[in-house]
């Protein structure tokens, strides 16, 4: 069963009872709320994606009102895992965003079975492209254009790499995307799914697109890592890239990682496995269509 | 005569790429960048304790023991609480 085949009044009802079990990747969330901007964004954002069995979940989730006089001078929205609040509230327009947040959060602080990058991953040929990169850098409007090009999505933030395969496990969810580059990825792709755009929030106009259905149809598929690229955004700047040295790929590659120390020597082996396993570089971009054409054109690594 | 030891307090990975290693202690969770000579050196360390004089000939052979580099990487291993001096 998908979450398509519940009408929107179907899963705001859900929502509000005993919830949904979504599956995304290896993970399942059981999601309650009865705010409405939550049902309408996962009616939009995750109609492909599976229901699990309500039974297990590896997280549960809630995100509701507080209640009191502020709700009515200032409506906002709180989020709880498995009954603690470790956040502040958001106002409540920020609901569908900070349920993305976090999801990712849920992840980043409680997995220990993956050694986690903060990269966008994407597929090609059973090949992953790994851009791990810092906000602001374009990696988020890359990835989105990748991926409406064919690249399969593997995940907009979160690279989960097998501590013993050395594989990496798609965790697809909806693209984040901010400020300019949502009106970039619109241009890009007129016919792509977007969430409505949510203002004023602590990154700016940000808004989710939805993920293409053959990257949640092969969600359980992992891809083997082929290249390691550090993207830049600049403006007018050619699409180049450049060797990276697989020492400093490395280096980098650490410091985007969530929980590279927390692995100690498991965490060290993955990914110096993985820097053996790929091609190493920087990218410089300004357009974003060539920079789709130059990845499309990059050739698979020599084993 | 003056030896280098890894500190006992260290557990080092390290790994190699063309003219430079990372290592990675899994006690403190720090990972360095260092030089091929550096590397070299903490490899020859973590077999046992090695005096300055051994360690100069043995980087020799990689063409690695020009001017003061040795000595410079033992100070800059030694700043980074890696090794430590010795009784010989």
């Amino acid at each position: 069963m998908t979450l398509a085949d519940l009408s929107l009044a179907q899963l705001r009802q859900r929502l509000r009872n005993r919830g949904v079990w979504l599956r995304t990747g290896p993970f399942t969330t059981r999601i309650q709320s009865p705010v409405h901007l939550i049902a309408e964004g996962l009616h939009t954002m995750y109609a492909d994606f599976s229901l699990g069995e309500e039974e297990y979940a590896d997280f549960h989730i809630r995100l509701r009102s507080p209640r009191g006089l502020r709700s009515w001078l200032r409506p906002q929205v709180n989020f709880s895992l498995d009954g603690g609040e470790p956040f502040n509230p958001l106002p409540l327009n920020q609901a569908y965003a900070m349920l993305e947040w976090c999801l990712n959060w849920c992840v980043t602080s409680n997995v220990s079975t993956y050694l986690i990058l903060h990269a966008a991953v994407l597929e090609r040929e059973g090949r992953a492209l790994i851009l791990p990169a810092p906000p602001g850098s374009g990696k988020s409007t890359l990835c989105a254009g990748l991926m409406l090009s064919g690249w399969r999505l593997l995940s907009d933030e979160l690279t989960l790499i097998d501590l013993a395969k050395g594989t990496i496990m798609p965790l697809p969810r909806p693209v984040s995307l901010k400020n300019a580059s949502i009106d970039v990825i619109a241009a890009f792709a007129p016919g792509a799914s977007f969430t409505r755009r949510t203002h004023d929030t602590v990154k700016g106009t940000i808004c989710h697109l939805r993920p293409t259905a053959p990257s949640i149809a092969r969600s359980d598929n992992p891809a083997y890592p082929a290249w390691l690229v550090f993207p830049h955004w600049e403006a007018d700047a050619p699409a180049t890239l450049t060797p990276r040295p697989k020492a400093r790929a490395f280096m980098e590659a650490a410091s985007n990682a969530f929980n590279y120390s927390l692995l100690g020597a498991q965490g060290f082996a993955a990914l110096a496995d993985l820097i053996e396993r790929c091609d190493c570089y920087d990218f410089r971009y300004g357009r974003l269509e060539e920079a789709v054409a130059l990845f499309n054109a990059l050739e698979l690594p020599k084993p | 005569m003056v030896c280098w030891r890894v500190l006992p307090a260290r557990d080092l990975s390290l790994r190699r790429w063309d003219d430079e290693w990372v290592a990675s202690d899994a006690i403190s969770g720090d990972t360095h960048l260092l030089s091929l000579a550096a590397g070299i050196i903490v490899i020859r360390l973590q077999a046992g304790p090695v005096t300055t004089t051994e360690l100069t000939a043995a980087l020799m052979g990689t063409g690695q023991a020009e001017g003061g580099t040795v000595q410079e990487c033992l100070d800059a291993l030694a700043a980074l609480e890696l090794i430590e001096p010795c009784p010989a």
